[in-house]
């Protein structure tokens, strides 16, 4: 039997064995929400809405992702099915890495969530735990403040792909996985040690360490989206409410790959836009955020936001 | 479609002045401090190349990103109309699969920005905040790697430097629609206004005497050290003092000893003697 695991709160059947994922506890369904399997890929997808080197989005929203070295993913229109072509063989951490990255964020626009290029934690408030999620480009240090929060005792919901979700209950994000996925200068920094530790990919020091507890396995409500940028200079640090066109047009840049992905959920659907401007519009707050670089500053920042939302975490 | 002029140089060798220069004369625009400054950005941009290639880089290796450099480019190049301009300091070379990194089908041209080794020696150390010593060891070192995506994240994607005369010798040859116009730190502080018309006529640019006038006195030396004390400087790393430090020519003479002056002078005396500096 094909094993089930919990991915962005949907049920997961895979060929690809995905370690990274939690069992689910018991189907809901006869039939899972997303199946990944191994099969073959078109050479070229008919009449594209996105064209670029490497992707391709059918104008029925059908995505094509062909990787170097011979790795190539399909994701059908409703995202419910994703098909691997590769030589690689199944345990390649290289497989899982694109998967649970570009792959992951196609299928969440398909699905109709909203995948943001953003960390984000759970913090305990009187009123119960909330998200808060930062969002920012890559190598801005995302992974390392997760880290941070993670180290005071915050649980994780997402690394760097977090998928935010407008309903009558508001914006919640949902878990993605219970991974953090560190390079070594970050891995040294918390104490993570790299024994034992799995590569992301074979040929880099990036390694995937898991979550366990630290891990927020049910959809929370979004309390505020932190635009997060490091400065150098102490004179361009920066903190503030973004709002209206600003908080649109930034909301926009922190789609996750949002040009390509723009395309796909275009493509079929009605507008994303009234989506992300419903989505913006419910989320409480929006903040500017740009933190002067150290890690002494950035447990300040990660005190400081803790106190700011509610109470000390135990542990 | 369009296509890119590259400001290459080897770093600390006036790329920024020429990034501060080009759009005071171009667009008539002052030189702003308290805005990040967007003309020629990076051409190893981690941000532009995630986009272009819908893809993270990430998760790539040096080298898959290295042989996917040149689709990025000409998929830019494929979207735009007017020439683009990027700041490089990447050794002009092959990717892993051999061919330009830089295609030649989409340079329009290459400034080939340059000043003395020597000087170069002493503002990269102040720069990086490393000592003079381990400076020129890199400038000598062929397998130089600027930025690297061993054990961290940077924001800018890997890039091979090499050494410094290797570095010039590449870009000076660096095949596009025009032959690489060389601009010599040197000549820039001698005479700014004659080097700015030059590079203006080179990119095609058609500049009165009053914007060239107004570019050079928009980014003298001095004007921009007053902006870095008001509002500093976005570009500065953590480790320097300050960008903008003293712009000046013959300053080694002060800073280097005699063996440093000669590790650089025998490792690129060939170099030296033909861009005029021994």
């Amino acid at each position: 039997m094909t094993p089930r695991y919990e991915l962005c709160g949907w049920q997961v059947e895979s060929e690809l064995p995905l370690p990274e994922l939690p069992l689910v506890e018991e189907a809901l369904s006869p039939r899972p929400d997303l199946t990944i399997r191994f099969g073959e890929v078109p050479e070229s997808l008919p009449d594209l809405s996105f064209s670029g080197p490497l992707l391709q989005v059918g104008s029925d929203g059908t995505s094509r992702l062909a990787l170097p070295g011979g790795l190539t993913f399909l994701v059908d229109r409703a995202g419910q099915q994703i098909t691997i072509a590769t030589k690689l063989p199944a345990g390649s951490p290289a497989i899982r890495a694109f998967l649970l990255g570009n792959v992951l964020g196609l299928v969440c626009l398909r699905r109709g969530g909203l995948p943001l290029h953003a960390c984000c934690i759970a913090l305990p408030t009187p009123e119960g735990e909330v998200a808060v999620a930062f969002t920012a480009p890559s190598g801005s240090g995302k992974s390392t403040l997760a880290s941070a929060f993670v180290a005071h005792g915050c649980r994780l919901l997402a690394d760097d792909l977090a998928v935010v979700s407008a309903g009558a209950a508001g914006v919640q994000v949902l878990p993605t996985f219970p991974r953090l996925r560190l390079w070594r200068d970050t891995m040294d920094i918390f104490g993570h040690s790299v024994e034992g530790s799995e590569r992301v990919r074979d040929e880099m020091e990036k390694y995937s360490v898991p979550m366990g507890r630290a891990f927020a396995r049910k959809p929370l409500p979004l309390a505020a989206l932190y635009h997060y940028a490091r400065v150098e200079d102490d004179r361009h640090a920066e903190l503030r409410r973004a709002r209206g066109i600003d908080a649109t047009a930034r909301f926009l840049d922190a789609i996750y790959q949002r040009r390509a992905l723009l395309c796909a959920a275009a493509a079929d659907q009605a507008t994303p836009m009234a989506l992300i401007t419903r989505t913006v519009g419910a989320i409480p707050e929006h903040w500017v955020l740009a933190q002067p670089n150290g890690i002494a500053r950035l447990e300040q920042l990660v005190e400081r936001l803790i106190g700011k939302y509610g109470v000390a975490a135990e542990g | 479609m369009s296509g890119f002029f590259w400001l290459a140089s080897y770093p600390k060798s006036g790329n920024t002045w020429l990034r501060l220069a080009l759009p005071a004369l171009g667009q008539g625009k002052k030189v702003d401090f308290s805005a990040v400054s967007d003309f020629a950005p990076i051409a190893a941009s981690r941000v532009v190349f995630d986009r272009v290639m819908a893809i993270e880089s990430s998760d790539l290796t040096p080298d898959e990103i290295a042989l996917l450099r040149p689709r990025c480019y000409e998929a830019l190049a494929e979207l735009e109309q007017k020439p683009l301009f990027r700041k490089v300091h990447d050794a002009w070379g092959l990717t892993p699969a051999g061919e330009p990194l830089f295609p030649a089908s989409v340079t329009l041209g290459t400034i080939c920005v340059v000043r003395d080794p020597r000087d170069v020696a002493v503002s990269f150390a102040h720069h990086l905040g490393h000592g003079i010593d381990r400076i020129i060891a890199q400038m000598n070192d062929r397998q130089f790697q600027l930025v690297s995506q061993q054990t961290r994240l940077a924001e800018q994607l890997p890039q091979h430097l090499g050494d410094w005369s290797g570095h010039v010798a590449g870009w000076l040859t660096a095949p596009g629609a025009r032959a690489p116009l060389l601009v010599r730190y040197e000549d820039m502080q001698a005479d700014a206004a004659r080097e700015l018309r030059r590079i203006a006529a080179y990119v095609g640019w058609s500049a009165t005497d009053e914007a060239i006038m107004r570019a050079v006195d928009a980014t003298r030396f001095d004007v921009l050290r007053a902006a870095e004390n008001e509002h500093g400087f976005r570009e500065r790393p953590g480790a320097a003092q300050r960008f903008f430090r003293q712009g000046r020519i013959g300053g080694w003479r002060d800073a280097l000893t005699a063996v440093q002056v000669e590790s650089i002078e025998s490792a690129h005396g060939g170099m030296m003697r033909r861009l005029g500096y021994l």
